[in-house]
Formats: C-alpha cells, structure tokens, sequence
C-alpha cells in the first residue's frame, strides 16, 4: 500500500519528517519499506498485516499518525447538499443476500458531467501510482485511498428497471466485467443485479455494461458491506483480485458505509457537477452489534513484563477510536470501534497499547525454571551414528520428501501417499523411501565429475499405516560408489564393494548397541527389487528385518545413468536408536592360554560362509572360543565349482590349560563334521 | 656413519691385534686357525670373532683355561692371570667394536625404512554433516542447555493441527491450494513446524519447555531465496507468569550464544494469528554491528523470524487455562540462519547434495 505524505497531512500534522514518521509507523507494527521522494511530497510504500484493513487508507493511517506523534486528528467537513428527488424514489434496493451483504447504501446523482477530473484530484490519485480515468470513477478511488472503503459507480441508466438486487448468482448467469473478462459465474457468488441480470461482482469488480462512459448522466453510487469469507472465495474462483477485494476479504468498516457514500457524493458533485436526488437508499439487512472488551489494568505487565501507567493506555485507546464504557478498580471496558476487526478480546487491547507504548520497553529477562533440559529419544545414538559415518567419509545429504511415484516402485519401495496439489505434476509422491533421492544425489555428482562418493541421508518416509493412517518413521539410507580411499598412492585401488557397505551397516548396528545382527539373503524376490541379484541382503536386527543393502541393479542404474556400480543400503533408524542405554556387565578376563588351530578346506563354492561357520557353532563345543574365517581363495589351483576356506579357531577352557591331545581331539571332530557334514576337503 | 667395508676392515684389525697379542704374551700356545666368510653381515663377522676367543666351550680362552687347569699349581696361578688379563682385554675390544657394529645396523634401518612423509595419509577423509544439520544441532545443544526438550512433530499433519488449532481462520490464505501442499482435505504438509506447539502442550501438560526443528513446506517456486521444503525452529515455552520480557530475553541468550558475541536485539509489532501480541524478532547485524552493510541490506538490522504470546485460543484448543498459564513462542528458519553464518547466496543449494557444496562445511 502506498501512502503520501502530504496526503496524511490534510487529517494530521505530525511534526516530523517523512522518515520520521516511517519510522514510527514501523516500530508501531506498520512497517514502511521505502521512502520515496516524490515533488514535493514523501512516498511511503507499506507492508501491512492481513490483519490491519482499516489502516489501508490515508484516513487510517492519519489516526495512527495521530497517536504516534500526539497531533490532532481531522476529518474534512462534508457538506451535501440533497435536492428533493422528483417522482418518488429514484431507484429501488433489495437485499436478498442479508448473510452475504450486511448493509447496502446508494446515492443518486443526475447531471453529471462525465469528463477528466482536476489537476489536484489527478495529482493525488499519480502521487500513489494511480491512473485517472474519469472524474466519477476517480472521485470513487479517492474515497476508496482516503477512508479505505471501496465504492462503485453505476450508470444508472443501463440498470434495468433502476433496480438494485444484492443476490447470489443463478445457474448459468455469466457477466462481462470491467476488464472485458465474460464471466461464468456460480450460485455461491454474491453479485449486484438490476430487474434483469448481474451487473457487478459484489465487492469486486463491476460489469462493462453498467461502466460509466462520457455518456453517463445519471449515477447510482454504492456503498456497501459484505462478508469477507465469500468475497474471498469468489475472487479467488473468478482469479479476480482487486483493490476493492482486498479490502472486502480482510474486512471492511460496516459503520464507514454512509461516511464513504457521503464523502463521494459530494466529490462527485464537486468535479462532476450534477445533483444528489433525494436521501440515501439505505438498506441495513444486518445490524452489527458492537465489541465490548475488558482490560485490566494488571494484564498489560503481566503479558509483556512492562509496566504502563493507566492513563497512557487510556489515551492510546481513546486515540485509537476505542470508547470507554465503564472503569473500574484496575479494569476498563472498551467499545472496539467498528474498523478495527482485528481487536476481540484483551489480548489484543494489551497489543495496542504497547505497540503504541513502544516495543523497546520490554525489558529483556529470563524465566524460572526447575526441570531439565532433553534431546530427542535416541537422539545420542542417532548423532553416534551420524558421527561414525562423518569419521568414514559420508557426507550428509538432504532431498525433497517427495519424487517421481514410479522411482519408489522402482527401488521395491510401496508407492505411497501422494500430494494433491503438487508443483511438478510428475513429482508427486511422497517418499517411502529415501534411496531415489540419494541415488539423484549420486548421479548428480557422478555429472559434475565426482566418482568417489559416500553418501548418506536420515529423515523421515511416508506410509499408509493400518486403517489409513499416516505414520512418518524415520530411516537411515548410505550410498557408496567409486574408490574407498580416494587417496591411496599404492597403485591398484580398493574400490568400494558389497563387504564395505555391510562392514559400515555392521558398524552401524555396533554403534546402535545391537547384538543380534544378521545379514542373509532375501527370501522372496520382492525384497530384491532395485538390486542387482547376487548383490543385496536383508539386514535382521533381533530377528526382524529392518533394511536391506546390495548393489543397485543394472534398471536402476540405467535410470539414472549411473557409470559405475553404486551400492547402497535403507535402514529404519528406530531398530538402531531406540531403546535405553546399554548395560555392560564386566567378565572375567582369560586366566588359562588359547590353542589356535587353522582349517583349511575346498567347500562348494556356492556353499555360504555363515552355513559353514554355523554348522561348527552348532557342534556346541565349550572350549570352542570363536570361529573367524582367514582366508577364502578360488584360483587356478583349485578346482572349478569349489573354494578354498580357511578357518581360525580359538580353543580354551576356563578352568585349566587344553592339553595337545585334548585340542587334537576336539579340532579333529570339527574337521569330520565339516566333510561329512558339508562335503569338504581337507587341502 | 660407518659403511660395512670398513667395519670389516676393522674387525679383522682386532683379530690381528689380539692374535698379535696372544703371540707375544704365549707363544708356547698355538692358536687354532680363524675362518670368517668376508662378505657377510659385519654382525656375523663380529659375532665370529666374538665366538672364536670367548665362546663359553669352545672359545679359544675357554680352552686355555682348561689347559691351564692341568699345569702345576704354581704355573697354573700365573698363567691364570695372564689369560684373565689378556680376556678382559678381549672382551673390551670386543664390546667396542659391538657398538659400532650396532651403530652400523641402526644406520642401516634408518636407511631402509626412510619414507616420503609427505606423501598423503592413507586414511580416508572424513566427510561432513549437512550445514543445517550442524546449525541445528547446535541450537538444540544452545535450548537444551536452557532446560528446554527437543520435540519432534508429524510433516504431514491434519489441518486440525496445522491450521485450526493454531486459530488460523478457514479462509485464511494460508490454506490455498496455490501455498500449502495437500494430501487430501484432512492432511497437509505442515507450512510450519507451530503444529508442534500443539502436540506438545497436549502430551505435555505445562510448565513445559520446547524446542521443535523440521522441515516444513510451502508451495513456493523454488528461487534462490525459496524452496518448497525448508526447515524451521520453534520454541514454546509455557508456564504460570510467562511475559513478553521473557521471550526477549530468551531470545537475547539464545542468539549470543549461538554467535559468540553480545548481540542487540529489537522487537517489532507484527500479526500471526496464533500469538498475541505478536512480535517481529530482528537482531543487529553481526557483520557490521548495525552500521549497515551488504548482508543487512544496509539497515544494520537482521529478521529472525516471528515470535509472540501463545494466543489464547490456541492454549484453550490445548486445554490449557489462559487464566493460569501464559507462554511465550517463537519461530525461525534454519535455511536463513545457515545462510547467514555461512554467505550463501541461494537456499536451493541445501537440497542439491552436491558434494562440492557439502565437503566445504
């Protein structure tokens, strides 16, 4: 909203310089942007609340102006002269909308002369950016910039039967408006009709048929109120914003109707010429019972720890329009004045009054406290995992929480929720899982020419929950692709594999504080949707599945041309960081030495490692310590369909020294059971 | 430094000078010949020499003693002490040339085992946590510290919690379809992290203390300022006798603290439809100090984002009595805190995990 300040002057004199005075509005919650010099006048471009319509106008401001700098406030005289209209009434007004219109006022003027308004009226309307158009649609935009009420002019003899009808609009009605727009209008839309069709969009814009043309003589003025709510919605429908909608949806002065038609009527008169025939037609449908609200005194340093003294807030009250009703000991009861929609109840009085009382004055202090502070629930092992991750060279991604809906089937993912009102059409649904935003992340940098990438993303995906619900649980997704030492000099480079995706996801589930951990092939294809098979794994924590991890399959990898192999893993981050702190017990260290003993044999090659190693576990040896693999070889040394294993194992007996004979005894029955049992031969 | 020729060379001098010696002092004595492959190790030479005179069998001292064992009482006692004088005298040759045979073989690790130590390490560097993640964990070790509990609240929320309960009105524009996403008429995507405020005062009862960071979504175009998803902070803080002055002053500490310096802060009157009186939180710019520079856009003043007194219809939608409790709130984006420690100039960087954004960090 632009403001001049020569303009505000003719109702104040504030004594101050235009940057002065912005910047007491601003500290006074009307924030000025810029001041612009502008002749001999100061522009001020503001940044209102939606809150604040009444200071949409210099009037409104002026009063402001008024309680800012302790100047008088004045309003010009209106003097109207109202001649004794010939034949009765000149036109007739219904309101059949009384919900929707809660009062319509008209005046008629005859006579007048439709031309180019004068320099002064020109000049104030240029000062804030308006064009003149004519001196009856300018008179109109003056009193819409001076008391912040929008007015709208009719000819009145295109107004069929000079009847004026406040109805909703009837199926199938259209109107062209003002802007040469034909209008298909709906039955939720207030409009302004005469005997036959709309001629107005209520509170909006007018129609061109009813537009005051240079051969306009007669002029039916309206000032009217209508509810916000459907102003709002039928210009948001109709895509129609305008001066007079803005004002309209953030509420309008319901008492300023007769003011605003009065101060326009005699404008009209004053650079039109013409006579205003007889009274106001003036159509109340619904009486507006005032706001009363209670202040007390106490409440003001209660809210905001300043104090003000009771006669400081009166007179910022009083000067702000508000009117007192009755005082009591430390309480007052204020009549809200009718412009200030955004004031009901005491809060807001307490608002005002420091606005006005200047912010500065609240002191800076700190409340008591006798609690203690908290981090999120597993908020200490979701920052050891972020931070073993940081010291293992990921950096920490973040994507959108939504992508293309057939790149989360495409990574075996559920399709998802999606968003209704999207603003990419084909990026619409909410993820159910973060890999497609992380595999973007790495073909995005594998374009830019980074090959060496540890990535990794926490956040939250979206599910359909049981009986609709949404539930948002939080996952932990790594991507790796390229050389794992970037920097090795030592010629040929270790490059990032299955084995170190899950030694990380390993480590991870360590820094969880999980014990039981078990990465095994997924049992159904589903699980391996996105992964090239062969690569990937279903990782179990406690017995339960909570991710998977592999190689990303050559589809995918296609998708997004990704050059090189990328392995990544999704995991749910609850499995990993809920739960309490660990509780370690101590055991007693070893008091008698280990017997290490190798094995080395050609298994299947397709036999798993966790199979071999299990079947020894299972052999439920006590003095079995651990079973760690050394070595696993295939080559031209060993035969084809077979390789080579060999086994570490670790003998010891909590009670003495294991004896040769006795550890001879015991590996020589592991290493029967692992031919018979599983077909190997001892190399 | 000693080169192994010349330890050799030196070595086989004190053969000839004790065999020299041994002749002039014995020379009824014969002394067994002295073999030693020359192009061994200087150790192996040494050790060679070493064995031949002092081998505890087989040495040549050994030996002699032995003999001397036989001889008659009086001849044995002299030439007794001979041959422990001449031994002494041995076993110091011997000892000096072992440290310089020693002195030699550490020479030669040192040798062998010098590397380039400027060639890089051989561990992988680390890597970085996202700057909002950094900024954020720091203003929640900031807020803990004040006894304040990090909160964590759906991203999609029902309108109940995102709009309503935050007494934002039904037609308020906030609730287009053209700024706020939608998954149908019940559930959006939180437009601010506020609907925290409420799930918290409904688990929580008060006195209560809240920090709640997210990420919140709005329908805007992504520019270098804009992006549909961004994150925010909010604060609540709700108890019996919570003014205004206490949220200044909560302000004050938390911004000190998070830029290490004094910092000046203003309020100024604003509108959001869940806290009144409302307040527009600015700081003075740390760049310049308030003199005005390019990052202030010369005002010497930097907005930090909306703050206020919970409105009472939101603490009554929480079943919260106004008359009892007031409490204080605040919020901000941590997109515009990060870009202001940091200097960058477009907020779409955030999201683009572009690794030679993210390793500056």
């Amino acid at each position: 909203m632009k403001a001049s300040y020569n303009w505000l002057e003719t109702y104040v004199k504030p004594n101050l310089t235009a940057h002065e005075l912005a910047a007491r509005f601003t500290a006074a919650g009307l924030p000025v942007d810029a001041v612009t010099a502008y002749g001999d006048d100061f522009i001020f471009d503001f940044d209102l609340t939606t809150n604040r319509p009444d200071a949409l106008c210099h009037f409104g401001l002026a009063r402001e102006a008024a309680v800012l700098t302790g100047a008088r406030l004045v309003f010009p005289e209106i003097h109207l002269v109202e001649y004794t209209a010939l034949g009765g009434s000149p036109a007739q007004i219904e309101v059949e909308a009384p919900h929707l219109c809660h009062r319509y006022a008209a005046r008629i003027i005859t006579g007048v002369q439709v031309g180019p308004s004068p320099d002064w009226l020109v000049q104030r309307l240029a000062s804030v950016g308006q064009r003149s158009i004519n001196n009856i649609v300018d008179a109109t935009n003056f009193v819409l910039l001076e008391l912040g009420h929008p007015l709208h002019a009719f000819d009145l003899a295109c107004l069929v039967g000079r009847r004026i009808i406040v109805r909703c609009a009837r199926p199938g009605e259209t109107l062209m408006t003002l802007d040469g727009v034909l209008r298909e209008l709906s039955s939720d839309m207030l409009m302004i009709c005469d005997a036959e069709r709309p001629v107005a969009v209520a509170g909006i814009m007018g129609g061109a048929e009813s537009e005051i043309s240079a051969a306009t003589t007669e002029v039916l003025l309206e000032s009217a109120w209508f509810a916000p709510t459907s102003i709002r919605r039928t210009a948001r429908r109709l895509g129609l914003h305008t001066e007079a909608s803005r004002r309209f949806e953030r509420g309008a002065d319901v008492e300023n109707v007769r003011r605003a038609l009065d101060r326009c009527a005699q404008l009209i008169v004053d650079v039109a010429g013409g006579k205003v025939q007889g009274g106001p037609l003036d159509v109340v449908a619904t009486p507006r019972t005032p706001v009363t609200v209670r202040l007390r005194q106490a409440r003001i340093a209660e809210l905001t720890g300043a104090g003000v003294a009771p006669s400081r807030a009166a007179e910022i009250l009083t000067g702000l329009g508000f009117e007192l009703v009755t005082e009591d000991e430390g309480e007052t009861e204020w009549i809200v004045p009718s412009f200030r929609v955004d004031v009901a109840i005491e809060e807001d009085l307490v608002e005002e009054i420091i606005r006005h009382v200047g912010y500065d004055a609240i002191p800076a202090t700190l409340p008591g406290w006798d609690g203690s502070g908290a981090y999120l629930p597993g908020d200490e092992r979701r920052r050891a995992i972020r931070q073993t991750l940081l010291a293992h060279g990921f950096y920490e991604a973040i994507s959108l929480s939504w992508c293309a809906g057939d790149l989360l089937t495409a990574v075996g993912s559920a399709p998802g929720w999606r968003i209704a009102n999207p603003l990419d059409q084909q990026e619409d649904a909410l993820r159910t899982s973060l890999l497609p935003g992380l595999l973007a992340a790495v073909a995005r940098n594998f374009r830019f020419g980074t090959d060496d990438i540890r990535l990794f993303e926490i956040g939250k995906v979206f599910l359909h929950g049981v009986d609709g619900t949404l539930n948002e649980p939080e996952r932990l997704a790594l991507a790796l692709a390229g050389r794992s030492l970037p920097d090795d000099w030592r010629g040929q480079p270790a490059l990032e594999n299955f084995h170190v995706l899950k030694g990380i996801v390993e480590l991870l589930c360590d820094v969880g504080g999980r014990q039981q951990v078990a990465v095994t092939v997924p049992a159904d294809e589903q699980a391996a949707v996105g992964f090239l098979p062969g690569q990937v794994a279903v990782l179990h924590v406690d017995g339960k599945p909570i991710g998977r991890l592999g190689r990303i399959g050559p589809a995918l990898a296609a998708r997004f041309e990704l050059k090189s192999p990328v392995y990544v893993a999704e995991i749910e981050l609850s499995a990993l960081v809920d739960g309490g702190r660990d509780v370690v017990t101590y055991r007693p260290l070893p008091r008698y030495p280990r017997v290490e003993r190798d094995i080395s044999a050609l298994f299947d090659a397709t036999l798993p490692f966790a199979t071999i190693q299990q079947v020894v576990l299972d052999l439920g040896i006590q003095e079995l310590e651990q079973v760690r693999l050394r070595d696993v070889f295939t080559g031209a040394q060993i035969p084809p369909g077979r390789r080579a294993i060999t086994l570490n194992l670790w003998y010891r007996a909590s009670n003495r020294t294991l004896t040769d004979d006795e550890v001879a005894e015991l590996h020589r029955h592991v290493v029967e059971t692992l031919c018979h049992r599983l077909g190997a031969t001892i190399r | 430094m000693t080169d192994a020729s010349s330890l050799h060379t030196a070595i086989a001098q004190g053969y000839q000078h004790l065999v020299t010696a041994f002749c002039e002092r014995f020379p009824e004595w014969p002394l067994p010949p002295f073999t030693v492959d020359t192009t061994t190790s200087p150790r192996r030479h040494w050790q060679a020499l070493n064995d031949y005179w002092l081998a505890r069998k087989q040495g040549v001292l050994a030996l002699k003693l032995k003999e001397v064992g036989t001889l008659p009482p009086e001849v044995r006692r002299v030439c007794g002490a001979a041959l422990n004088a001449f031994k002494t005298e041995v076993e110091a040759l011997l000892a000096e040339l072992e440290q310089r045979v020693r002195a030699f073989e550490e020479a030669e690790i040192v040798r062998r085992e010098t590397v380039d130590v400027t060639l890089p390490g051989l561990v992988r560097r680390r890597g970085r946590a996202h700057p909002l993640t950094q900024i954020r964990e720091r203003i929640e070790d900031i807020f803990v510290a004040m006894g304040y509990a990090v909160e964590d609240g759906p991203e999609v929320d029902t309108v109940f919690y995102n709009f309503d309960a935050l007494n934002i009105p039904p037609e308020h524009p906030a609730r287009d379809l053209t700024d706020t996403f939608y998954i149908n008429d019940a559930l959006a995507l939180r437009s601010q992290t506020s609907n925290v405020q409420i799930h918290a005062m409904q688990r929580r009862r008060p006195p209560l203390r809240v920090i709640a960071p997210g990420r919140v979504f709005r329908r805007d175009e992504p520019d270098a300022t804009h992006n549909p998803m961004f994150f925010q902070v909010e604060g609540l803080n709700v108890a019996r006798g919570i003014t205004m002055a206490d949220l200044k002053g909560t302000l004050q500490v938390f911004l000190t603290q998070l830029f290490e310096r004094p910092v000046t802060l203003r309020f100024r009157p604003s509108y959001f439809p869940f806290v009144e009186p409302g307040a527009e939180t600015d700081f003075q710019c740390i760049f310049c100090g308030g003199e005005g520079c390019r990052i202030c856009k010369y005002s010497g003043w930097i907005e930090l984002g909306g703050s206020g007194m919970v409105h009472p219809n939101v603490l009554r939608a929480c079943q919260i009595d106004p008359a009892e409790f007031s409490g204080f709130a605040f919020g901000f984006g941590l997109d515009r805190m990060a870009a202001l420690l940091y200097g960058i100039d477009d907020i779409r960087l955030y999201f683009e995990n572009d690794l030679r954004f993210l390793s500056q960090f």
